[in-house]
């Protein structure tokens, strides 16, 4: 996989802050290489198998685009399914797979969160340094029994967050978020919220590492971070 | 109707232009269960596990059966006639309600838009998957856990009505 490195390194690792320990930038630098690599070889090998299921997803990304350097984002702090508050920074110290959306959600928000399982299982017993955390941009609807009994469908391991419009106002900019509730006519729901349906992979210190776009393969996803905890 | 309506032009565009290749639906699966009326055949018909109100705790039921727990259908159907058909709304005794969507990607915001019906074109396949078309099941009545299977019965505007069973899997 290795054997084609990328003929010139990303610009942005060249012109990098030179204020951070050696170390730091020497495991960045492999990381970014490594991706690179992955994203070269994905770019000119076939596409890879499906699993053989009928849900290909030929006509959606192949890969997801990485973040260098790794983007800080804010702190926030929302209520979780078992109705505690949970705050990012507690997650520092793993990976965290993040997505928005909504429990209402027939076809994207499953979709994802089965995806989420999807790559839990690939990366097999090393999945414990990963969190998995699914929030609501419906918390009107999605209270915490009402998202405790939807993550808990996918796996009981994974988080429900019960988003609010101040939080989700404030560090949306961070990931690009949008979503709408809209009254759609038609349908029998009192309302459909259109969302940004990517998902985020965050490091250990809860930066931005990782954007994928709604389709792409739970195998890329977990190939990253398998990647990525190869490299800690 | 705003902004969006080229988008869904576009989407659907996409999506009938894969009709044009006679792809034949993937049959492989013994567990696919199918069905074969007039011109119109039905395959690959899968939903994703999800829970019904049966499950519901007692702070869900303020939210009534039309908001409540919705499922989703998805299937491959294939148009061996030499006239276009339509799939109309169709009924399952595991839900409330049911409606034909389409999920529409513009530029990464996900946008759900109901329809009244899904052209299925002359010597043509659709393919209801995640991210595109697919049934929503409003107010499920019951779980749907990994390996159930339940009826659905289609409504066609020529083919008429065709029951099929789904296959409840991830």
């Amino acid at each position: 996989m290795a054997s084609q490195p990328p003929s010139e390194p990303p610009v942005a690792l060249v012109d990098r802050s030179i204020g951070v320990l050696r170390v730091v930038r020497i495991a960045s630098l492999i990381i970014a290489l490594c991706a690179a690599g992955l994203i070269m070889y994905r770019i000119y090998s076939t596409p890879a198998a499906t699993t053989g299921s009928a849900n290909s997803l030929e006509e959606f990304p192949e890969h997801g685009t990485l973040i260098e350097p790794p983007k800080p984002l804010s702190d926030f702090t929302l209520t979780s399914q078992d109705g505690k508050p949970l705050s990012l920074s507690d997650l520092h110290g793993k990976y965290v797979l993040l997505f928005f959306g909504y429990t209402h959600c027939p076809d994207v928000c499953p979709t994802t969160l089965s995806d989420f399982l999807q790559v839990k299982r690939q990366i097999g017993a090393a999945s414990s340094e990963v969190r998995f955390v699914f929030v609501s941009v419906d918390g009107e609807r999605d209270t915490p029994p009402v998202l405790a009994r939807f993550v808990k469908n996918f796996d009981p391991g994974f988080i429900g967050l019960q988003g609010d419009d101040a939080t989700l106002g404030r560090i949306g900019a961070e990931y690009g978020l949008y979503y709408k509730k809209e009254k759609v006519a038609g349908t029998s729901q009192p309302y459909s919220v259109t969302h940004s349906s990517s998902s985020y992979l965050l490091d250990r210190a809860g930066r931005m590492r990782m954007i994928y776009g709604f389709g792409v393969a739970p195998q890329v996803i977990a190939t990253d971070i398998g990647t990525l905890l190869a490299s800690d | 109707m705003k902004l969006r309506s080229p988008f869904i032009i576009v989407a659907f565009a996409l999506a009938l232009g894969a009709c044009g290749n006679p792809t034949t639906p993937s049959t492989s699966s013994s567990t696919a269960p199918s069905a074969s009326v007039a011109a119109i055949s039905v395959t690959d018909v899968w939903s994703r596990p999800a829970l019904g109100t049966t499950d519901a705790q007692p702070t869900d039921a303020a939210l009534g059966t039309m908001d409540g727990p919705t499922g989703v259908v998805y299937m491959t159907i294939r148009n061996s006639g030499s006239a276009p058909d339509r799939l109309l709304p169709i009924a399952s005794p595991v839900a409330g309600a049911s409606e034909l969507h389409a999920s529409i990607d513009s530029s990464g915001i996900m946008s759900m838009r109901p329809l009244d019906g899904i052209d299925i074109p002359a010597d043509g396949t659709v393919v209801l998957k995640p991210g595109g078309f697919h049934i929503m099941l409003v107010g499920l009545k019951r779980d749907l856990r990994l390996d159930d299977t339940f009826d659905v019965v289609l409504r066609f505007e020529h083919a008429g009505a065709i029951t099929v069973q789904s296959h409840v899997r991830q």
